[in-house]
Formats: C-alpha cells, structure tokens, sequence
C-alpha cells in the first residue's frame, strides 16, 4: 500500500487517506515529484524486511531516511521470546517452539508418506507378488521416521519409486 | 463498488457506473467449518441473487439458496424435493458475498465446496416466483431486459417435482417446444411445459403442467440471459459476458473449438441428444479448468451427488477465446448444449496490489502451505535464493512448472506443484527442494491476468506460422515468454525493444538471436502468431505451447529499454512509490545474466540481492546495482556491481510497481 510522509510533521498515510485530506485538490493516478510537492509530502519506498534469527520476525516500525535521503519503511526484528518472570526462560520457550515446528514437519512428512504407501498398497494384496524392488521402497518409506535427518528431510532422502 | 466500477464511473464522467462480471458471478471455493462462516467474494447480492453451493471433497447434493425466496432454505439440484426450510443453508445475503450456517449440504467441517454466486442484473441473471394456476399459456413476468437463453424452475412447495429446464440451444428451430431437467441426465424431450411458445425480454410462457404451474404450488424460476453482442458490461458497457449455445459432436477425435467471443470462467455442459455423458458438468476456473490439452480441468454435476473429478486430457479444454471438446471424448455425433460466463475482470487494475505481489519467505518443510495474495493468482514465480535451485514459472491455466533455466520440461505435467483453487493466494501442496524446504530461504512473485496488465495464453499449434492465438490483454503484448510444453525447445523471448526480427532465450544468458529469416512472431492487441519459428511451430501439428505476455500500465507496469553509462543513472517507470520487482537483461553482442530483483529481498540504498533466471546460482549479494527511486529504480555501475549498467551496452527491462 502506498505511503506518503508530510515534510513537516513527518506524518505518513497512505494514497488514499492523502486524497481524502486533499479531497479539493484534482489528483492524477501517479503521483510524481511534482504533486507530492503541491502536497508537501515525499513518498514512502520499499524496504525488505529486517534481517532475522530462527526465533525473531521482523515488526513494522514506522519510516526512516536511507543514505541518499529517501524515506523508506523501517523494519526491526523483535524476539519471538522472552523471560516469563517465575517461569520459563527465553531459551526454553524457544527450544519448546522449535519443537512444534519439527513436529508439524515430521507430521506432513508422515502424511506424505502415508500418502506414497498407499499408492502402492496394490502390490501387497494377497493376490499379486510384490516385486522386490518395490518391498525395499516400501520399507523404506516405513522408516524415513528412524532416517539421521528426520524430520529435515532432504529431497535425496526420500526413496524413488520402482 | 468494486475500484473498477469507480474509476469508471469517473472516467466516463456520467456519475453512473458500470457493471463488471466480477460484480454479477463469482466462483468461489472454500473449506467448511460446521458452523458460521462469510464468504466474501465481492458480489452485492443486496441486489438481489443466488448462490448455489457444491462439496467438492465428498458425495452430497448441490444447494441453491436465492434472495426472491429468502435465506435458511435451499432446493437441492439433484433431487425432485420441494423447498427446504427451517434450515442453516445460506443465512444471509451480504453487500459482499454471503454467510453459510451449519447444514452439512454448505458447510461440513473440513468438507471443500465450490460455490457459485449469480446477482441479478439485466442481460444477466434474474428470478421470478410466483404460485401456479394450471392455467395453460401463463406468462410469468421478468425483469432480465433480454430474451432468456436459460430457464430453471422448480416448485417450492406443495409438492415434489423435478427442476424443469429451457434452454434456447436444444434444437435449432423451436427448442421451447422441449424441456431438460436439471436433476438428472436424461435428454431433451418434446413436453409442452413452456406451452410450446417462445421466451420474449419480457415474459416466458408455461402450460398447466404440475412441474411448472399447478394450482395453488409455489415455484421458482432462475432465468440466465444470452448476450449475442448486446451486453452491457465493461468500462464502455458493450461487452458479452454470458453465452447460452450449442454445438454437434462428430465420430472422430479431432478438437472441435466452440468460439464465444471471450474466455470463459464457467461452463455449464450438457448433452442433450442421449444419456452418454449426460450429466450437466460444471467446470470453472478457480477449481481448474485449463487450456491446451485441458489435463486437469475439474468438473461437479449439477445432477449428481458426486464429489468433484478431473477430466483426462483431451477431453475439455478453454482457450483465450472459448472452450472446447475432443469430438469422441464424451459423445458422439449429439448436440451439447452450454451456458458459459466470462472470465473477469474487464478493466484493468487501478492499483498493484490488485494483481501482483512480491514475497521472500523462509521455507518451514510442511504440506499445504498457503500464502495469501488477496487476488486470485493466475502465475507464479518460485526461485530459491541459495545455489542449486531453479526459477520455477507456472500458471493456472495448466498444471505444471516449467524451470526458466532449462529447455526441458520435466515437470509439464508436474500436478501438485500449486494448488490454484483459491480465490485469495495459492498454496504449495507439496514439500519441494524448489518451493518450502525446511529452513531453505525463497521469493516468489504472483500475478493475477487483468486487461493491459497481465495475460497467460495456451494453444495446441497446428504447425503453421500464421496461426493466431488469441489473447486478453486488449493491447499488444510488449514481452513475451513462449515456451513448448511437451517438447524440449528452448525458451522464446520476444520484448518491444530489442531489434525487429530477434529474440532472447530466457534459459540462456545469449545475447539477441534473430528469430527467422522469413517472418517474425508478431503480436496483436487480440492474438499473436509464431511465424516462420522453429522454436514457436517447430513441433508442427500437435505441440502444445504456453505464452505469458506483459505490457506497460501507467503507474502499475513497465516494459522498457536503457543504454548503460558505466556510473548511475535514473530509470522513470512512471511510478509513484518505486519498483516492487524488476527483470533486466542485457541485449547487446557479449552475453549477460537475466537478472531479477525486487524490494522483497532488497531495492536498497546498498547492497542489493540479485537472482538469475537463466541458471541456478546462489543470490548476488556482493554489489550496489539498483537504489531506490520513486518514479522507478536508479541504476548504477562500479566494480562490484553485477554488469547491469556498462557504459554503451543495451538493457530490456520489465519493472512493477510498489
């Protein structure tokens, strides 16, 4: 969404909320130099995110000038955690947070699998043989769980279909 | 008021608005919660309307609630029993959208529906009640404002019947002397229930027959016009939106194109001949419904409780001008007849965030993952930022992924790489190194097609250079990625400024090859052709190929061109708060990498992260090659930088806005 920063009092809204404050003033599709100056205002340009940890994001933290005198979103990064006074520490909240994301991929790895056992599941009725090749790739989708990445499976680790 | 409406209505000056198929019809999916839930699709159905809700994950009817007879009740389309009441279908008709209570016919939890939206408007949809007479030759007043292609009725109560269907393409001379019904598959058949008298913009007729008017019964009439160039909508209100028609099946495999004049987002299809394939198939394309060999495209009935499948390939397809059918794929030599609405939106974007995002994000190594656009996403471009790890482009039109850096296509029928049946973002439903690996980093960028904006094309190539495919983008493309999808060729580029005659290859860092020495692809404001192009017709007959075409759209796109100068220099884009994402390459003799970079991952006063589209190398980290600039982006030169700026050399770009 658009922003705009007013020279004076550094306050910033957005496109929309300019026009509805010009709301006299005949304003074009693109705003160049040339109107944000009938405005007084500059425009406020992208800026990526802040860099973050595994237990940060990045907030939103208002506008700032970069090193040549644009006005560019500020973002900051902010911890996901900290000390709960009397409880847990920052370290173990986070060590509980990572453990909930290994979970939730261990969890769609396992649907994943469940879902290439079952494609194959034709092979084990009791009327057909199943080929060799195809019981080593089916025991070894069984033990992807017990594989050294587990759950951080790479691509590689996955075992190809006969 | 949708923004298109709005700025139309300024543009014309008249203070009166205009009518987009996006503010009459919506196809909407969504995942049920055995509760409440608004379903927001930007339909106005205080206008008064229908919203008709199928599951598509399991076995159950279609439900059909109207504003004419009131919420918490529904008829079901597959069934002959009057309306029911009392119950928590539809709860209420919102300004933009609806709400679906707890009735596990609209909102199971964890069932995924289909839902499709009707709003009256004239030359589009209406509904009439009224209580029957058993009077033969009853005219049942209208207010459509043209002669109705389509008529469902049903009786409400007093009684069980079936839905009674008209349908002005059953028969070239008097179809109204013929009836269909909507809850089963049987054919046409000669009952004189519309009294054996024509439809008029006023009035239809119907006899004494209980399915359609017996005495003191209640009934329900849903009323679909066919606009045959008398439309209304769009920006200037002259276009076509919704198509009532027909067309003949041979006894052969040859594709048969039914021509409409737009592409469709919705096809209703029935065979009216015999029973073979005679279910009434509904297709749209936000649950898929896909261009060249229509692998993938998905289908309920509307007179079956069965969940949703897919057709082969060669079966149904759409193209940028209408649909079509492989003759023997469902009947032979019968009559189908359809009603098709429109693809939307008629008017372009009014600002970027309605058609394009740019987003760097972490992979987290789960299944499904969904990323919200808030549009509907028709492209989508997946490129990781580490080393080894392919620019990924694929589109809604066909299910599959297409590496930028190669000429092969391993994944052109690669089905699980996007999931498109979302009318807000996308989701990845599967764990691939290319798109969410644990802990990997990515930026991926999401269009949505939109007049003068954004266009996405796909065509089986009947081997001659002055085949025209048509497109939606209403002027002529200005860059053009084409690439064959079932044969290994390599990536054509055509963009306005390099030399007349000559193209880029995008899974190359090559400089400008001449296409041809006799007849250049050309690009219309309605089609393009691949002329005398080995790389565009070369697999002759039967090779399928996808184009994405882009433009320039004030303040919303640009496709341009710049000579380097070794040191800094200001590109105007025409924009108003910066570039979101720019794709630059150099066109001039000595090869040079296609280079992408967006405000995503950095268009900063450093150092910017640079990507490749014709390889897959780790980011460049290492130079200051852009800065931002509120008109566009500053361009710069020196030692460290990344080569997108040397003194004399040639530049094509395409840049969006922030």
């Amino acid at each position: 969404m658009s922003e705009y920063r007013e020279r004076k009092t550094g306050e910033v809204k957005t496109q929309g909320e300019w026009r509805a404050v010009f709301k006299n003033m005949s304003l074009p599709k693109v705003w160049n130099s040339n109107v944000c100056d009938a405005m007084n205002i500059d425009p406020v340009l992208p800026s990526p995110p802040a860099t973050t940890s595994a237990y940060q994001f990045s907030v939103r933290d208002g506008v700032e000038q970069d090193s040549k005198g644009n006005w560019v979103e500020k973002y900051v990064a902010k911890d996901m955690f900290s000390d709960i006074e009397g409880g847990k520490t920052k370290s173990e909240r986070e060590k509980e947070y990572q453990a909930t994301l290994d979970a939730n991929v261990a969890t769609s790895h396992r649907s994943t699998r469940n879902t290439l056992l079952a494609e194959t599941d034709w092979t084990a009725m009791s009327d057909v043989t199943m080929a060799d090749d195809m019981k080593t790739y089916r025991q070894a989708l069984r033990d992807l769980p017990t594989h050294k990445n587990w759950p951080n499976l790479e691509d590689a680790d996955w075992p190809t279909k006969p | 008021m949708t923004a298109s409406k709005i700025v139309t209505a300024a543009a014309s000056g008249a203070g009166s608005s205009t009518t987009d198929v996006d503010d009459v019809f919506s196809s909407h999916t969504f995942l049920g919660n055995g509760s409440s839930q608004v379903i927001t699709n930007n339909v106005d159905l205080t206008e008064g309307g229908m919203v008709w809700v199928k599951t598509r994950s399991h076995a159950a009817g279609g439900g059909i609630v109207d504003t004419e007879t009131g919420a918490s009740k529904y008829l079901l389309t597959n069934s002959t029993a009057a309306q029911v009441s009392g119950n928590s279908s539809v709860t209420a008709f919102n300004n933009n959208g609806f709400t679906v209570g707890s009735s596990g016919t609209f909102n199971e939890s964890n069932y995924e529906y289909a839902s499709w939206t009707f709003r009256k408007a004239e030359k589009f949809f209406d509904i009439v009640t009224y209580t029957g007479d058993s009077q033969q030759g009853r005219q049942i007043a209208h207010n459509l404002g043209s002669v109705p292609g389509m008529i469902w009725i049903k009786i409400l109560s007093g009684g069980t019947d079936h839905w009674t269907v008209y349908h002005r393409g059953v028969t070239d001379s008097d179809p109204h002397d013929y009836r269909l019904r909507l809850n089963n598959n049987t054919e046409k058949h000669d009952v004189i229930v519309f009294n054996d008298t024509a439809p008029t913009s006023t009035h239809f007729t119907v006899s004494g027959y209980s399915e359609v008017n017996s005495s003191g019964k209640t009934y329900v009439a849903y009323i679909f016009a066919h606009n045959n160039n008398d439309g209304e909508f769009g920006p200037d209100s002259d276009q076509d939106i919704i198509k009532c028609g027909q067309f003949e099946t041979s006894n052969n495999s040859n594709r048969q194109d039914v021509d409409l004049g737009f592409e469709p987002q919705f096809v209703l299809l029935k065979n009216v001949t015999n029973t073979t394939s005679g279910d009434w198939y509904t297709m749209d394309e936000i649950r898929g419904m896909t261009g060249g060999d229509g692998n993938d495209t998905s289908y309920l009935a509307a007179n079956s409780s069965n969940q949703e499948y897919d057709f082969g390939s060669d079966t149904f397809y759409k193209y940028g001008s209408g649909f079509g059918v492989v003759n023997n794929a469902f009947a032979t030599n019968v009559r189908f007849v359809y009603m098709a609405i429109r693809r939307g939106p008629l008017s372009p974007p009014d600002s970027v965030s309605e058609v394009f995002n740019a987003n760097a994000y972490t992979g987290n190594g789960t299944a499904n993952r969904k990323f919200t656009t808030n549009f509907q996403v028709d492209a989508n471009l997946t490129r990781g930022r580490g080393n080894t790890y392919a620019p990924c482009l694929s589109s809604r039109l066909r299910n599959a992924m297409f590496e930028t850096n190669e000429s092969a296509n391993s994944y052109s029928t690669l089905d699980n790489w996007i999931d498109w049946a979302h009318n807000d973002g996308f989701d990845y439903p599967g764990v691939f190194q290319y798109n969410n690996n644990n802990n990997d980093t990515y930026v991926h960028y999401n269009w949505k097609r939109a007049p003068k904006f954004f266009d996405v094309t796909v065509h089986k190539s009947n081997g001659q250079p002055d085949q025209q495919i048509p497109h939606n983008l209403e002027v002529a493309p200005e860059m053009a990625w084409i690439k064959a999808i079932d044969s290994a060729n390599n990536w054509f580029v055509h963009h306005k400024d390099l030399t007349s005659g000559y193209n880029l290859i995008l899974n190359s860092s090559d400089t400008e090859t001449q296409s041809n020495t006799s007849g250049a692809a050309s690009f219309t404001s309605t089609y393009w052709t691949p002329g005398n192009n080995g790389v565009l017709s070369g697999g002759g007959n039967n090779t399928y190929y996808m184009a994405w075409l882009w433009t320039t759209l004030a303040g919303i796109s640009k496709v341009g061109s710049y000579t380097g100068n070794g040191s800094s220099q200001n590109i105007d884009c025409g924009f108003s708060n910066g570039a979101q994402m720019i794709i630059i390459k150099r066109y001039d003799p000595n090869a040079n990498a296609w280079a992408i970079i967006d405000s995503a991952r950095g268009i900063v006063a450093g150092n910017d992260p640079v990507l490749n589209l014709h390889n897959t190398s780790a980011e460049y980290t290492s130079g200051d090659d852009v800065d931002p600039l509120s008109s566009g982006f500053i361009i710069n030169h020196d030692t460290s930088s990344y080569g997108l700026n040397s003194n004399t050399h040639k530049y094509i770009f395409y840049a969006v806005a922030a």
